[in-house]
């Protein structure tokens, strides 16, 4: 009767042929074939490895408490992370117990570029990449003019670190903020989302690739740098951990940065080697953050150009650059 | 007449101009000026100098003799020439040591043999130079001190005790002793109040401050050590570690839940505001999907 109908009925049943029970119920069966044959492809690749994993020789091992177990040989991994894979998991984890801040006494700086010079140095930048910048400010027209180092802020809230779409730059505990440029795509967001400016770009070959081509990555100093990723400030983070003072802190000839830890409320100048209470620093001096109505909560702090003991003309002869 | 009132003129300018470059110079003590080196100026030593120069003074002053010091002003100068070279020892060591802006105060920063040390290397350019002779050390006669330190829970106060040898070997309390109290801190030691005299018992009392942090159990780790600049006595500073700090565990700043934060740590709201939206958007194309369904059964039974 059915087969009547069809031949009867030819041309409406070429329209209608996707909506018919039967057509229906081959689809389905069609699927459901293909969800089985994927899921034994899965199941029979879950055996193999299960299998794999129990066919490989035992060891007797003593456990940290002086217990004998004995563990396949395939479970066992070093617990000692070395060379690149170890500055790495460190680099992620920070200092414990320490919250880093910066203390920038701009009634002392006279642009004597020994902070950008270390800095550059020591990450490999180019002379016209700065990690920290001295910038001449003037914030009115009959006011005194001054120079105000300026580096990357580390803030607590980090809008570079909120728009990063592949946690290649992140905040870590000790409150500094790094990049991992072997994750990093270049895809620059996090320059354009921080108010500091504090970023820059590998636009061209980094200074050097060449000499420093297989060397080991390190992500608490950012060298070597890549073609294509982003760099900035790294609180000198490779230094903290032997217990020395940043670079750019180090080399300053003037007294200008304070560096230390929050958690101690203790700074330590870097020229002096004086060390002092952070928050008697702050107080007695007017202590202030650049744009803190952004919430951006930086760690550096600043402290007002007040009893400038020179003018700003002798500065401008003291830049060996021009950019 | 006109020739004696030449010579006066001159005289006078000769004082007035005198005066004012002596204002800008940087005048050294005499006494300072007649410190020679406690030691011989050795190749090692040059070698050794070397180094701490390359660290510490070369950013400014350059490599010596190759003239190519920082701009900076006043001119750092070439150290290799003629002007840093006439100089005696003790003034340059003076000059080291206590800097005068823009040339930092190296007194902490370089210990006194490296100082030294730097001295010989920057004569080691000039082979005009003899090294006057170090002159004997004297056997040391200056008083022997040691600090003890105690922390006094009644009186809330960090007590030093001071006491001396004598030369017949006994011990006794050393007064008018003056003695610094520091913690120490990551990058170096901060000092704890002002700096105290130890009474005839020989005791200094320092108050520590109720709001210093100290580690997560509040230990500080405290150094007491005699203030003596010229090293004139033999001292040995005493260090402890008291339970007296304002105990500090803060968190990490990645724990709490942020908005920057990995996955792990997003906020509640965001991840609820997420969840949800994927399950609204899911509903409605499984709806709209069902109902397509259902309208198409409709219509085969129509």
């Amino acid at each position: 009767m059915e087969e009547n109908n069809t031949t009867n009925f030819s041309n409406e049943d070429e329209k209608s042929k996707g909506s018919t029970r039967r057509n229906f119920l081959k689809n389905l069966g069609l699927a459901g074939v293909g969800v089985a044959t994927g899921a034994a492809a899965l199941y029979s690749g879950h055996i193999f490895e299960a299998k794999k994993e129990a066919t490989g020789e035992s060891k007797v091992l003593l456990t940290q408490d002086g217990k004998l177990v004995s563990v396949d040989s395939l479970e066992i991994k070093s617990h000692i992370k070395t060379g690149e894979e170890l500055r790495e998991s460190q680099g992620r984890e920070g200092i414990p117990g320490r919250r880093w801040v910066m203390v920038t006494d701009l009634s002392h700086c006279r642009n004597a570029r020994k902070c950008i010079n270390a800095c550059q140095d020591a990450h490999q930048l180019r002379p016209e990449q700065y990690h920290m910048n001295t910038l001449q400010m003037q914030d009115a027209p009959n006011t005194a003019p001054y120079n105000m180092p300026k580096n990357c802020q580390h803030c607590d809230n980090p809008p570079c670190v909120a728009v990063c779409p592949v946690d290649a730059t992140f905040k870590r505990p000790d409150g500094i903020v790094l990049i991992e440029n072997d994750r990093c795509i270049g895809c620059r967001f996090c320059m354009a989302a921080c108010p500091y400016s504090a970023r820059i770009f590998n636009w061209i070959e980094p200074k050097d690739a060449a000499s420093h081509q297989g060397q080991d990555y390190n992500v608490e100093l950012n060298v070597p740098q890549k073609l294509g990723t982003i760099s900035k400030c790294l609180f000198s983070a490779d230094r903290l951990r032997e217990g020395k003072l940043p670079y750019c802190v180090e080399a300053c000839p003037n007294g200008v940065y304070y560096f230390g830890d929050e958690n101690e409320d203790a700074v330590t100048n870097g020229t002096t080697k004086e060390t002092v209470r952070l928050s008697k620093l702050l107080r007695d001096n007017g202590g202030y953050q650049l744009m803190p109505e952004l919430g951006t909560r930086p760690r550096v702090y600043y402290l007002p150009p007040k009893n400038r003991l020179f003018p700003f003309e002798e500065a401008k002869d003291a830049t060996p650059e021009k950019v | 007449m006109g020739f004696k009132k030449q010579v006066f003129l001159l005289l006078l300018l000769s004082v007035v101009t005198g005066t004012r470059v002596s204002a800008q110079t940087w005048v050294v003590p005499d006494d300072q000026k007649a410190v020679v080196a406690p030691m011989k100026f050795t190749p090692d030593m040059q070698k050794q100098g070397e180094q701490v120069y390359l660290k510490n003074c070369q950013s400014c002053h350059g490599l010596p003799g190759k003239d190519n010091w920082a701009k900076l002003t006043p001119p750092p100068g070439d150290l290799a020439k003629e002007k840093a070279q006439k100089q005696t020892d003790g003034e340059i060591f003076y000059r080291i040591t206590t800097g005068k802006i823009p040339m930092p105060e190296f007194r902490n920063i370089i210990p006194e043999d490296d100082r030294w040390a730097v001295i010989a290397f920057l004569r080691s350019f000039n082979p005009k130079y003899v090294q006057p002779a170090p002159k004997a050390l004297a056997a040391f006669t200056g008083r022997s001190v040691t600090l003890e330190m105690q922390y006094s829970d009644p009186m809330k106060k960090i007590v030093v005790t001071a006491h001396e040898k004598l030369k017949d070997n006994s011990n006794v309390p050393a007064a008018g002793i003056e003695v610094l109290l520091s913690v120490k801190r990551y990058f170096g030691s901060l000092q704890v109040g002002e700096m105290r005299t130890t009474n005839a018992r020989g005791e200094a009392t320092f108050e520590f401050p109720a709001d210093l942090p100290g580690n997560n159990t509040g230990n500080v780790d405290l150094t007491a050590r005699v203030n003596d600049p010229k090293s004139q006595m033999k001292t040995t500073p005493a260090t402890g570690t008291f339970a007296i700090g304002v105990p500090t565990d803060r968190p990490g700043l990645t724990e709490t839940r942020a908005w920057w934060s990995t996955r792990g740590n997003a906020p509640i709201w965001l991840l609820l505001t997420y969840t949800l939206s994927v399950i609204i958007v899911w509903g409605i194309i499984i709806y709209i999907v069902s109902s397509i369904l259902k309208i198409k059964k409709l219509s085969t039974h129509g």
